[in-house]
């Protein structure tokens, strides 16, 4: 039986990069996964606000969506470190906590919902970097890409660690293993691994310190010559896309370096040309080179 | 020519008649090693300029320099000149004496040269690393070097003899520390003394509730080594008593020990019965300020000997317990005793005493509510007058909110300790935690500094501290003070970690005192003639190399008389120290170097003025004849020399030609290096 | 008189309210177990652009100092859980901010941007909506103009949010201003 997973669209992914979800599709199609559609589902809902301001809401507003994955009988597949984030850390709650399984579910059953916490939450970038990896995504590729690229992984794939235990989050390699396959030549950079700046609720509730954050970082970027920043979730994804901009409006400064999302660059490699960056805020002219194999 | 250059030239000519001058020597063939010690002398020192002066140095045959002088290699370049160039004298530019004397002193004597021919230069600790003017040290060691080679000409060879010794050590101190040690040594078949000034042995380990990290009750942990040593035959325990003199060295020490009357016999059953019956009820030193004990009294009921004594102190005479006792062990008749021992070595174990906090004002201590931590483990035994309850002094009441205070006269320049005591984190964190297990309810702040809980099990004893829910408050308090408007305790700290002055409003304060010398080793370090660290504690032979070792041949320290330390780390040093007093006892003899006194008869007119100096005894005079030296006896302290009117006695190797010949050198090589002429 | 006898700035250890403490011992992060070594403030990406500092907001709360509820600074973490992932005593840094930022919102302590961020949610179910832009723009990438998620069941949506984050009001003291 050919691999399905229940495709969480989430909120960022469908309702500002469209091409994310688009080239998501295509990359699945290509390496022969079905997508089960998750009809009804919701927000994760965000690991920064919504958890903060009601755990136990949070809970159950995650439930819900892990609920209608477990009815499509397939493993849940997110394309966002965030939707990762709360959706894999309440699955592995009620995984593990029988009580709060059942409390959970008692609320869930006036909203027509019952949850068994019996399936995977998965992430697109552990699927292409670790399920496929950089090896087998070698017979999907239609050609690779000439780009000086720098990665940055965001916090809530392989963070908090002892539950997650995906690769070392101090020092990992499996996005460069990845990128690499893919023809991408890596640039390293100061705090390579220190947040975008826009989780937590931070972006929301203070702006200005979460620019501050996303400076600092597009400094190191920009220090270091890289051409793009290969990220693996949407909402690290418009901080950097629509930060820039903002930076540059608010800083004088002028950064100009465009974003791609996992899932678009092996789009790309796999042969579409159409991987959406004219649509983004940051140097929507630019074109990915390719070098043929 | 000067007056006395014209006496050492007489002398010389009477020489070769006396066999005690040293005899006409073959030519001196000196060589020079200068060695870089890496960078510790070659850093500031140009060796190879000196090297290069010492080659022009009269008797000097050979002259060179090297990385390493104590590395195999060096040894064996030593010897390979010797060999080659036919040298009788070396005389290695490097270290201190104690350091690397004996170390070429063996390489030349294994060629068959007499040790005694090898003269130790000290270039770095006198020379490189006391400036960072490389010229002017240059200088230094080219005169140094120079005045070492004079010296080197004009050595004699002086025999090593074997002494045998007294197979018998001294434990000074009956606490954990001088136990171990005592045990350590008699289970060698080395008969040992045990000299306590308590009543009974154990120190302060059997004053404690329990000891950390473990929790463990401390009188069962020790118990086993208490009794062993009261029933050992090599051990023969004397309590009340102390040493009042030493006599002698290593190996023959003659040391006097004072007995206190105990006013019971030994054969005292410690039935009780005259306790009972004293009608005289005083403070219980042991319990400090918790307990209360008769005239006649045992400290504590597993004490040891279990006898029981009388302190004529509060005795009223009544003679109540004469009458009671069954065994007529009551005998106001004793007297204090005298009796001397010989014993080949000495361990002073005589521990350490809790800091008095009174001298800080700021703390009030004196006030019932605020204790120490020793008076805390009074407080939590069972045999106390609060029967293990922890309560506030003041009134009996539980205390709901208890402060530990530490570092109390530990880190303090103003009372004169600079030092970490290192102990108390763990014993402050155990008493916290003790005080949280007997009652939940009740708040214990935690005031320091820093936390020191280094080693294993340590850090975790600390967070299970955490874990009962201690309040960890990183401040010192300011002030400890009685409220004047109420029944609490005014604690004022800073927590600095949230930069908050606080007041915690105590029912019961616990003061942190640290670890210092006990009184009264003044006395017995001056009798053993010890060296003391400005701390008070007796200073080792060298802090990394010699910890057991104390400054005199022959005396060795156990335990916190060396610094403070806990019961594992005391335990452990005290079997260092036993090891060590054990050795030359096992092996027999000492090997003594016979550089000591002697004396020239025909220059010597019996004034007897060295037989009164000599502060050891060693020189001796019969009738009719010249006083003798004793060169078993005889320390080379070279007091005696001065006292002579007639230079008659003299120290081998140290006579006044070789000295003379040495400073000659020191001073005629300035001249040279300032550029004049002789 | 009375205006005297309690200076503002000493820490009252009588006055300790319980709730915070357990709040955060419930959350992983016991603070009697914190040594205060600032791994976490060291760690802290916001930390390098304000006042936070993560070890003295763990520290204040152990003391049950309220005003860390009411302070902007707990809401300046981004979750990225590298304080949490470094902590030598291995304590749940991040789990315990996010506690007590559910403490603080159950006092009404939330700022109007994030209460925006709820509207949202029980509006169309999601923290970031569909546009007309968005729409568009799905269709040129051929994928259909609204995803089939909530949004498009408005009675669900409904129940939704009469059931979830019903946030209880600001406290009438409160300034907003003061958060920045």
């Amino acid at each position: 039986m050919a691999q399905s997973y229940s495709l969480f669209l989430g909120c960022i992914m469908p309702n500002r990069y469209p091409a994310i979800e688009s080239t998501t599709r295509f990359v699945l199609d290509k390496l022969g996964i079905e997508i089960k559609e998750m009809e009804r589902a919701g927000c994760c809902p965000a690991p920064g606000v919504f958890r903060s301001f009601n755990k136990p809401d949070w809970m159950v507003a995650a439930a819900r969506n892990l609920a209608i994955a477990e009815a499509n009988g397939a493993d849940l597949l997110t394309v966002c470190n965030g939707c990762f984030g709360t959706l894999f850390e309440v699955n592995h709650a009620l995984k593990n906590d029988e009580e709060l399984k059942k409390d959970v579910n008692a609320r869930l059953a006036d909203l027509g919902y019952h949850v068994e916490a019996n399936q995977e939450v998965k992430h697109i970038a552990q699927v292409l970097g670790f399920d496929i990896g950089p090896y087998g995504i070698r017979d999907y590729l239609k050609r690779k890409v000439r780009l000086r690229g720098a990665i940055h992984y965001g916090c809530h794939f392989l963070r908090p660690f002892h539950l997650k235990q995906i690769d070392d989050p101090e020092d990992p390699t499996i996005l460069e293993d990845y990128f690499e396959a893919l023809g991408v030549e890596l640039i390293d950079y100061r705090r390579k691994h220190a947040c975008c700046g826009a989780g937590g609720g931070v972006r929301a509730g203070h702006i200005e310190v979460s620019l501050e954050m996303l400076g600092e970082k597009m400094a190191a970027i920009t220090e270091v010559g890289a051409e793009a920043i290969l990220d693996i979730c949407p909402f690290c994804h418009l901080q950097f896309d629509t930060g820039q901009k903002s930076l540059n409006e608010k800083f004088g400064t002028n950064f100009n370096v465009p974003v791609i999302h996992i899932s678009q660059l092996t789009a790309f490699a796999m042969g579409l040309d159409d991987i959406g960056l004219e649509y983004q805020t940051i140097a929507p002219d630019f074109k990915l080179e390719a070098v043929e194999l | 020519m000067s007056k006395s250059e014209k006496k050492g030239k007489q002398r010389k000519t009477r020489k070769a008649k006396n066999k005690d001058e040293p005899a006409e020597q073959e030519r001196p063939r000196v060589g020079v090693f200068v060695c870089h010690c890496g960078e510790n002398i070659a850093g500031v020192v140009d060796v190879k300029d000196v090297a290069e002066f010492a080659s022009h140095l009269p008797n000097v045959e050979y002259s060179t320099d090297y990385l390493f002088m104590c590395s195999k290699q060096g040894i064996e370049l030593i010897q390979k000149a010797v060999k080659e160039h036919g040298l009788n004298r070396t005389v290695v530019a490097s270290c201190s004496y104690e350091q690397h004397w004996p170390t070429f002193a063996k390489a030349i004597s294994d060629l068959g040269l007499n040790p005694h021919m090898h003269t130790q230069v000290n270039i770095r600790e006198w020379c490189s690393w006391v400036t960072d003017d490389k010229k002017a040290a240059t200088e230094k060691a080219k005169r140094m070097v120079a005045a070492g080679v004079a010296r080197a000409s004009k050595k004699e060879p002086v025999a090593t003899r074997k002494i045998p010794i007294t197979k018998r050590t001294m434990v000074v101190g009956g606490g954990v520390a001088g136990l171990r040690a005592a045990m350590d040594l008699a289970e060698l078949g080395i008969p040992v003394v045990l000299v306590e000034k308590e009543t009974s042995i154990g120190g302060h380990m059997t004053m404690l509730n329990k000891t950390f990290p473990t929790n463990e009750c401390p009188m069962c942990t020790v118990s086993p080594l208490l009794n062993g040593v009261m029933s050992h035959p090599d051990i023969e325990v004397l309590t009340l008593s102390e040493v009042t003199n030493v006599e002698g060295t290593m190996g023959h020490f003659v040391v006097e020990v004072t007995t206190k009357p105990r006013y019971v016999h030994d054969n005292c059953t410690s039935c009780g019965r005259c306790a009972d019956v004293c009608p005289v009820e005083v403070e219980n030193e042991w319990d400090h300020g918790f307990g209360m004990r008769k005239a006649i009294y045992k400290p504590f009921p597993q004490a040891l000997p279990s006898v029981f004594t009388l302190d004529t102190k509060h005795c009223i005479d009544c003679g109540s317990c004469v009458i009671v006792c069954p065994v007529d062990a009551v005998d106001f008749s004793m007297t204090k005793e005298e009796r001397t021992f010989e014993v080949g070595t000495i361990v002073v174990a005589t521990g350490y005493e809790e800091y008095d906090p009174t001298e800080i004002t700021a703390y009030h201590y004196g006030h019932p509510d605020i204790i120490t931590q020793l008076q805390m483990e009074r407080m939590l035994a069972p045999t106390t007058l609060t029967k293990g309850k922890i309560v506030r002094p003041s009134n009996g009441e539980v205390p709901k909110t208890v402060v530990v205070v530490q570092c109390v006269g530990s880190r303090n320049d103003q009372v004169g300790n600079e030092y970490c005591t290192g102990v108390c984190c763990m014993f402050g964190i155990k008493n916290a935690g003790i005080i949280k297990d007997h009652l939940p309810d009740t708040e214990v702040y935690f005031c320091y500094i820093d936390i020191r809980t280094p080693g294993l099990y340590y850090e975790e004893y600390y967070k299970r501290a955490q874990k009962k829910g201690i309040r960890f408050i990183r401040g010192r308090p300011s002030t400890i003070t009685p409220d004047p408007t109420g029944d609490k305790i005014r604690v004022e700290v800073e927590d600095t970690l949230t930069h908050m002055p606080m007041c915690i409003e105590a029912d019961l304060v616990v003061l942190s005192a640290g670890m210092v010398a006990p009184r009264g080793f003044g006395k017995l370090s001056a009798k053993l003639e010890l060296l003391r660290a400005k701390e008070g504690f007796a200073k080792e032979y060298h802090v990394k190399m010699g910890p057991v070792r104390s400054s005199r041949d022959g005396v060795y320290l156990a335990g916190a008389i060396q610094g403070p330390k806990d019961i594992t780390q005391t335990v452990a040093h005290a079997g260092g120290a036993a090891s060590a007093a054990a050795q030359p006892l096992v092996q027999g003899f000492l090997e003594k170097r016979m550089d000591t006194a002697v004396i020239d008869e025909e220059l010597c007119i019996s004034c007897l003025g060295c037989v009164t100096t000599c502060p050891v005894g060693a020189i001796s005079v019969a009738e009719g004849e010249k006083p003798k030296v004793n060169d078993v006896a005889c320390k080379s302290c070279g007091a005696c020399v001065p006292a002579c009117p007639v230079g008659a006695i003299q120290i081998r190797n140290f006579r006044d030609s070789q000295l003379n010949a040495e400073v000659s050198a020191l001073l005629s090589v300035a001249a040279e290096l300032e550029g004049g002429d002789e | 008189m009375s205006v005297f006898k309690n200076p503002p700035c000493v820490l009252d250890s009588g006055k300790r309210d319980p709730t915070i403490e357990e709040t955060l011992k419930a959350a992983g992060f016991d603070p009697n177990l914190c040594i205060q070594c600032g791994t976490c403030t060291a760690s802290c990406p916001s930390g390098r652009w304000t006042a936070m500092r993560t070890r003295e907001v763990m520290r204040k709360a152990a003391f049950s100092i309220e005003v860390v509820l009411s302070d902007p600074d707990i809401w300046l973490c981004t979750t990225c859980y590298q304080c949490y992932d470094r902590c030598p005593r291995d304590l749940q840094v991040t789990d315990a901010i996010i506690a007590l930022r559910n403490l603080a919102s159950a006092r009404g302590f939330i700022s109007d941007k994030h209460r925006k961020t709820v509207d949202l949610l029980h509006k169309t179910g999601h923290a970031v909506p569909i546009n007309d832009r968005i729409r568009k723009i799905r269709k040129e990438l051929g994928l259909p103009e609204l995803p089939p998620t909530v949004y498009c069941y408005p009675e669900e949506l409904e129940k939704l949010g009469k059931t979830l984050f019903q946030l209880p009001p600001r406290p009438e003291d409160h300034d907003e201003e003061e958060e920045r």
